[in-house]
């Protein structure tokens, strides 16, 4: 029996240990088109970028492949996914056949569409982080495109290592698609109070050596870097007529149109609590996780064994300057936002209700709400703000209760 | 440099060196020290690289965190006084050797 892997980010690289520990004798083959040997991703925007070593971090140790007879093809792109045959093409010929297929490829930058767009810099590998280190070490003046959690986290550091920063964000709010306004705001006002000089409703018309030009001002820099945001890598699995739609179509147990092909990770659209809803996440706990059950179900199919779903507890961090941000639950911008009182100052935390449940919590350097709160929204009973309100806004009291 | 000891759950041992700055979770992974995930990425966000510490030479390692405790305790049945998680374990000039215990926690 043949699993091929297609891209070895967290999610694939995940799926190829954990099909390695619950079967010795598969062949498992897993394809990157990096050079390197799968790295962890997070790292790069927080530590790799402000650090003049440029070390990253692997997500398993270089010889783990050889030694667990993982067949890690780097520097090999997928040219064709074959699905009535049963094969994977590669970019040297290397013909792969398959029984079963994990489609990984994660996501791409968007890219910028104005005048001097190629010198901005992005950041979505290690390549792409080691050349930024180099740029941010030397500049000055740096602007950031894009106010999002990677936006956010460039231009945070780069205010750390006391550069002159300009974070440019064409929506009204930083962070506004991820994380209830109260609390956007609130992370907005603490960079901008350490120096972070910060446009909304901004839009670059144009990017020259000496800076960015935007409707209302020219914003001077002497590094322009572009976080718009990312797109999945659905080409490959579009030509092989998977069904696509905002990344690949998957049921709860991961498989794609074709059963004997998976998706997983960024690009896996999934049906998510309802019938109707469905979700992508661009997140380490939805690639650990898919990545997971991806491999049990393949070995599942394999044995004639009941598959299993996928029905997460999505959670997320992002580190920005000394600001610890994480988000559990999937928020709503039209649901009612609560702001935890007694709370440590320096701290926040947000509650998001739907229905009148709790559904999401955002904290702001509040670790112990974020662990209350995946246990919270993991409970079989909805939380109310009643509960909350019981325990004068201590969630681990109200943990414990429900314990 | 130190040498780090883990003790595996099938009671065999491994013995690394570890360089300054390297924590116990990111060594482990590095070398294929079965039993240890990291799922987080060592953001103190799981308990997937928890340990108990037997013995560290050269060094006291340091109280655990408000926020590595609270890990512990929401993640781990029983919390013991030399539970850590590894990622939260950082190599200093001082420490010489330290021995850990692998209690595994997995992510699914």
């Amino acid at each position: 029996m043949s699993v091929v892997i297609i891209g070895a980010g967290h999610a694939g690289t995940t799926a190829a240990a954990a099909l390695r520990k619950l079967d010795k004798d598969i062949k498992i083959s897993l394809v990157s088109e990096e050079g390197s040997p799968p790295y962890q991703r997070p790292p790069l925007s927080k530590k790799t970028i402000f650090s003049v070593t440029q070390n990253y971090d692997l997500i398993l140790g270089k010889d783990f492949y050889n030694k667990n007879n993982i067949q890690l093809n780097l520097n090999s792109a997928v040219e064709e996914i074959n699905p009535i045959q049963s094969y994977v093409r590669l970019n040297s010929n290397k013909i792969i056949e398959y029984d079963q297929l994990i489609i990984a490829t994660g996501s791409k930058g968007y890219k910028l569409n104005i005048p001097g767009s190629e010198i901005a810099q992005k950041l979505y590998s290690i390549n792409d982080a080691q050349k930024l280190a180099k740029s941010i070490a030397k500049a000055k003046k740096v602007a950031v495109i894009g106010g999002g959690f990677i936006g956010c986290e460039i231009a945070s550091g780069a205010q750390k290592q006391n550069k002159e920063v300009t974070l440019l964000e064409a929506g009204p709010s930083i962070l506004g698609r991820s994380v209830a306004p109260i609390f956007a705001e609130s992370v907005s006002k603490i960079h901008q109070s350490q120096g972070i000089n910060i446009l909304t409703n901004c839009n670059a018309l144009s990017i020259n050596a000496r800076g960015i030009e935007t409707a209302s001002s020219f914003v001077p820099a002497d590094l322009v870097v572009a976080g718009i945001g990312v797109t999945p890598n659905i080409e490959l699995a579009s030509k092989a007529n998977l069904d696509i739609d905002n990344g690949i179509l998957v049921n709860k147990l991961l498989q794609t149109s074709n059963e004997n092909i998976f998706a997983i990770g960024d690009i896996a659209n999934f049906p998510f609590q309802s019938d109707s809803g469905r979700l992508r996440l661009e997140s380490i706990q939805n690639a650990n996780e898919q990545a997971k059950i991806a491999a049990k179900n393949i070995i599942a199919l394999r044995n004639n064994q009941k598959l299993q779903s996928y029905s997460p507890i999505p959670w997320f961090w992002s580190d920005q300057g000394d600001l610890k941000l994480q988000m559990v639950g999937v928020g709503k911008l039209n649901a009612k936002h609560h702001v935890l009182e007694n709370q440590t100052a320096g701290t926040l935390t947000v509650l998001h209700f739907e229905d009148g449940q709790l559904v999401a919590i955002d904290t702001l350097n509040h670790g112990v709400n974020h662990i209350c709160g995946r246990k919270l929204l993991s409970n079989k009973k909805p939380i109310l703000l009643d509960d909350i309100e019981r325990f004068k806004g201590d969630l681990k009291s109200l943990v414990k209760e429900l314990n | 440099m130190a040498l780090v000891k883990y003790i595996l759950e099938d009671s065999s041992e491994v013995t690394i060196e570890a360089q300054v700055g390297q924590n116990l979770m990111q060594l482990a992974i590095e070398n294929n020290v079965e039993g240890i995930e990291g799922a987080c990425g060592g953001s103190c966000m799981c308990a997937t690289c928890h340990v108990k510490v037997e013995s560290v030479n050269g060094a006291e390692l340091g109280e655990r965190s408000e926020m590595e405790l609270d890990v512990l305790e929401m993640e781990i049945d029983e919390v013991a006084s030399n539970s850590r998680l590894g990622c939260q374990i950082e190599i200093n000039e001082k420490i010489e050797s330290i021995t850990v215990r692998i209690e595994s926690i997995q992510s699914i």
